[in-house]
């Protein structure tokens, strides 16, 4: 074979020091960390227009995705196609996810189905989701005779 | 290719480790997931890139080493995250190349976020077949 990747040089701590650096990493974040082992990894934002849900799904055909969005949920499913090797190939590396997939997500705000824009730039999917806009408290006067 | 209908395995986002060394850039780096392989012609790298743009890449090739770079647009700051499957960084891996690849030949292209690297082999590189005559 003549193509293989370089290792760096992990010392005798490299494993201690791994450990260390994502704890550290773990507690200077915010948000939920889940290393749930799904896919696409999905990352939710909270912004003024409302909520973004950021996807990586890199050379993906954005025409073989199925987004639905319903007043409490957004469901992503979609599938990867594996490379394109020519017939008689031989794979010496094969890391790239591929295969269906299908994410549903509840959110803590109702949502305007009306108002979701999508985008795909760069392998990365984009949902825009605005809040549906809840019916404010209203004093209630109370009737005498 | 026979079409696969099958649920995706996933592979996690794994950060670029710099052993007991400082690290030399700035930001967090990840290593790209990467599908090689190759024909009697040429060697083909396929890397996912996601959030990479053709500004933020970086293909290098000295020495016979070939760096792969790639960055990418930070998160915007007011944004609250609500749930965080993945971090957000750059990508950084870097491979060995031999000397049966034409490197004067490289080709790469860059769409959605997926670097496809085509490395043709030298012309003594390829493998030929040889007639035997009779006589």
């Amino acid at each position: 074979m003549t193509i293989y990747e370089r290792t760096t040089g992990a010392g005798e701590y490299g494993d201690f020091e791994r450990m260390r650096r994502q704890v550290n990493r773990l507690l200077s974040q915010g948000g939920t960390v889940s290393h749930s082992r799904v896919y696409p990894p999905i990352n939710i934002y909270d912004a003024e227009d409302g909520y973004h849900l950021r996807a990586e799904l890199p050379g993906i055909d954005p025409d073989s995705l199925d987004i639905t969005v319903t007043r409490n949920e957004v469901v992503v499913k979609g599938e990867r196609a594996a490379a394109d090797a020519d017939d008689g190939s031989r794979f010496h590396r094969r890391e790239r996810d591929h295969g269906t997939f299908s994410r549903a997500f509840a959110l803590p705000d109702h949502l305007d189905p009306s108002n979701v824009s999508a985008s795909y730039r760069d392998g990365v999917l984009t949902l825009v989701a605005a809040r549906l806009p809840e019916a404010g408290p209203r004093k209630v006067a109370v009737l005498t005779d | 290719m026979a079409k696969r209908n099958k649920d995706i395995e996933v592979t996690e986002k794994q950060a670029v480790e710099t052993g007991n060394g400082e690290p030399i850039f700035a930001g967090r780096f990840y290593t790209p997931a990467v599908d090689i392989y190759s024909t009697d012609e040429a060697i083909t790298l396929v890397a996912d890139l996601p959030g990479v743009g053709k500004e933020g890449l970086d293909i290098d090739l000295r020495e016979g080493v070939l760096t792969l770079m790639g960055k990418v647009e930070d998160e915007p700051a007011d944004y609250r995250i609500l749930q965080r499957e993945y971090e957000v960084g750059g990508y950084l891996r870097k491979f060995n190349i031999s000397d049966d690849v034409d490197v004067d030949g490289i080709d790469a292209t860059l769409r959605d976020g997926v670097l496809t690297l085509v490395l043709p082999k030298t012309e003594a590189a390829r493998p030929r077949k040889i007639e035997v005559r009779v006589n």
